[in-house]
């Protein structure tokens, strides 16, 4: 017999973790014991920056990958495969490009097994639902992004599921047609039109999910784990400029880059030499200009970080990786959701060029572990080159491939702006000759 | 401002194989050896059949050229089985190859949809991995296409040892004119089929590329 519990919920995730295979043989650990119950009338959001595993466990709810230990329940049955009454929508939408709308909306009752008269019956009122009406025989790739995502939308409702999930389904739109859709969805959503019972829905955006959300979960990353959950009580439909909706994004705000500030010591206590960091490439040139941009007016070396990223026109997730990267070379210093200048990024907004170039070696140098190691490795060795995969091979001790990837480009593209080291991409080999 | 979303190039990747390379090298060398074997098998009913020489009679040529064009159709459509006359030996691979790379560069995201749409058995066939390979089983057949108006030249007519094949047809015309030195014939043989690879071009290929374009292509 099924427990009280277990009954009235929709979803249950019992100390999930998920590992993927990494190139040194230790497994990278996505998803580390995650809790999740979903009942019935509410929407979820996965709030987390990329990597931080929500868009794995969403496809572990989904039955299209299995959790590595730890129990997922839909229903009260142990998920194996996709589940019953659970269907998707795709950030990339996902549609069978050779059906047609109408062809697509009725795939899922298909499979299903539903009788012809039926599913047409049924796709139709799908389509008619969401507002695609006229275009039940239209090919996927003759109608815009946010038709398309329509498209999905009365794919994924028209099996009448009990859970609908959503992979940051409005990320790949643009910033008007995102809202017409969002504010739709939630139209039908309180008008009880929408014939599911909850919403699950991944997002790295966080005024989205404070929008849309009854609760959020926030997700930190590496390995990806519930850092907290944020009741929404506002009352549908919300105002995003209304000051309680503007405390709270700021509030979350202030817990990620909370967040982000206790990660990195972490990061540096568990592997010792720090060589391990992950390093998120962004272009010298884009550090720059944000420093000069936070040295200047209006925010005077001070900039509140929704406001900046409001200023700026970037998404919570790029301005968080833009204040790492200047906190991780000491130009800058996160904390409660704001990004400070400290002493050596003021000097460096006022610097010429070349003696930007020179700071920025500088701190390269004392506050990246990997560049100190490159640089001294290149010292040593007589010739003064050293092949990428050398390095490589070391930063995927600590990281999965894509990461040391990115890591290794991010090191090519500073280290040549700071003029610390050379790389050529023929040969793939560091080296110390620097062609002035 | 912008930030820097490009993908990471693959810096200092080691290019050493891993085991699937390794098993995907057996299998594919197994299959040549298999088909090769398979090809060897079927010559010897071939001898049997067709010894005659071919007339050099241009009366004859409309039928060689129809002989040989049904012999690609054959050899194009029924690749996925892959019988054995020479022909399809040669041009198996344009296909295979093709079908190949269209299957590993199924997109990801279409696997997930089918699979949480519980798509299963032969609708997953027909309505998921076959249209989505279709585009480059297309391009696989024209590469095939052009490549097997050649090989025709070579593989209607064989000798081995002593025994002579010659199949009729327009290949084996073209051929034994050359080995006779017979000019106009040849330019004739050439000329037919010039006009056979455009008609071919105009009437079947274009229509099909167009439809796998317009429809199927995914992305």
């Amino acid at each position: 017999m099924l427990d009280q519990t277990i009954q009235s919920s929709l979803l249950d995730i019992r100390g999930v973790c998920r590992s993927f295979p990494k190139g040194s043989g230790v497994d990278l650990l996505v998803l580390e014991k995650v809790d999740l119950t979903i009942h019935s009338g509410e929407i979820v959001g996965l709030l987390g920056r990329s990597g931080s595993g929500k868009s794995t466990l969403l496809r572990i709810i989904a039955g299209l990958i299995a959790p590595s230990s730890g129990d997922a329940k839909c229903r009260g049955e142990t998920i194996v495969g996709p589940p019953n009454g659970v269907s998707m929508v795709f950030q990339s939408f996902a549609l069978f490009p050779w059906l047609t709308v109408l062809q697509n909306v009725e795939l899922g009752l298909e499979a299903l097994g539903v009788e012809s008269t039926k599913r047409r019956t049924r796709a139709l009122a799908a389509i008619d639902l969401i507002g695609l009406d006229g275009f039940e025989s239209a090919y996927p790739k003759e109608l815009s992004g946010g038709m398309r995502q329509r498209v999905g939308f009365a794919r994924a409702l028209v099996v009448h599921p009990d859970l609908l999930l959503m992979d940051e389904p409005f990320s790949a739109l643009d910033v008007l047609t995102a809202e017409t859709l969002r504010t739709d969805l939630i139209d039908l959503w309180i008008e009880g039109r929408l014939p599911i019972k909850s919403v699950l829905m991944v997002t790295h955006n966080i005024e989205e999910a404070v929008l849309m959300c009854d609760r959020i979960l926030v997700f930190s990353s590496n390995p990806g784990r519930v850092a907290a959950e944020i009741k929404v009580d506002l009352p549908h439909p919300r105002n995003r400029l209304d000051p309680t909706f503007r405390q709270l994004v700021d509030s979350i705000y202030a817990r990620m880059t909370q967040r982000a500030e206790t990660r990195s010591p972490t990061i540096e206590g568990i592997h010792g030499t720090g060589v391990g960091m992950v390093l998120n490439h962004v272009s010298s040139n884009v550090l720059s200009g944000l420093i000069e941009t936070l040295a200047g007016p209006p925010y005077n070396g001070h900039a509140d970080l929704p406001v900046l990223a409001g200023s700026l026109q970037l998404e919570a997730d790029e301005i968080f990786h833009l204040g790492e990267a200047l906190q991780l070379l000491r130009f800058a210093q996160l904390s409660e959701g704001d990004l400070m200048l400290t002493d050596a990024g003021k000097r460096f907004a006022h610097l010429e060029t070349d003696a930007r170039k020179k700071l920025f070696a500088e701190h390269l140098i004392n506050y990246v572990p990997v560049m100190g190691l490159i640089r001294r490795v290149l010292d040593e060795r007589p010739s003064h080159t050293a092949p990428a995969a050398r390095f490589r091979n070391e930063l995927e001790d600590y990281m999965a491939e894509a990461q040391a990837d990115e890591t290794l480009k991010t090191i090519v593209s500073w280290a040549r702006y700071a003029e610390l080291f050379a790389y050529d991409e023929q040969s793939e080999l560091f080296s110390l000759e620097n062609p002035h | 401002m912008t930030v820097q979303t490009t993908s990471p190039a693959s810096l200092g990747r080691t290019f050493l194989p891993n085991l699937w390379d390794c098993i995907a090298l057996i299998l594919i060398v197994g299959a040549m050896v298999l088909i090769v074997y398979g090809g060897g098998q079927t010559t010897a009913p071939l001898s049997a059949l067709n010894i005659t020489p071919v007339s050099l009679d241009p009366a004859n040529l409309p039928i060689y050229a129809l002989r040989t064009t049904m012999r690609m159709l054959l050899a194009i459509v029924c690749s996925i089985i892959w019988p054995s006359p020479l022909m399809i030996l040669g041009t198996q691979w344009y296909i295979l190859f093709n079908v190949i790379a269209g299957a590993s560069a199924f997109p990801t995201d279409l696997r997930e949809a089918a699979g949480s749409f519980h798509l299963r058995g032969w609708r997953w066939w027909i309505k998921v991995i076959l249209p989505g390979i279709f585009p480059y089983y297309i391009t696989g057949a024209i590469t095939a296409s052009g490549g097997s108006w050649n090989a025709s030249i070579v593989a209607e007519v064989a000798s081995w040892g002593d025994t002579r094949l010659t199949a009729s047809g327009l290949g084996a015309y073209i051929a034994n004119a050359t080995e006779r030195g017979d000019f106009p014939r040849v330019v004739l043989g050439i000329t037919v089929m010039c006009i056979l690879v455009t008609l071919f071009n105009r009437l079947l290929r274009r229509p099909l590329y167009a439809f796998g374009e317009r429809r199927l292509r995914l992305g």
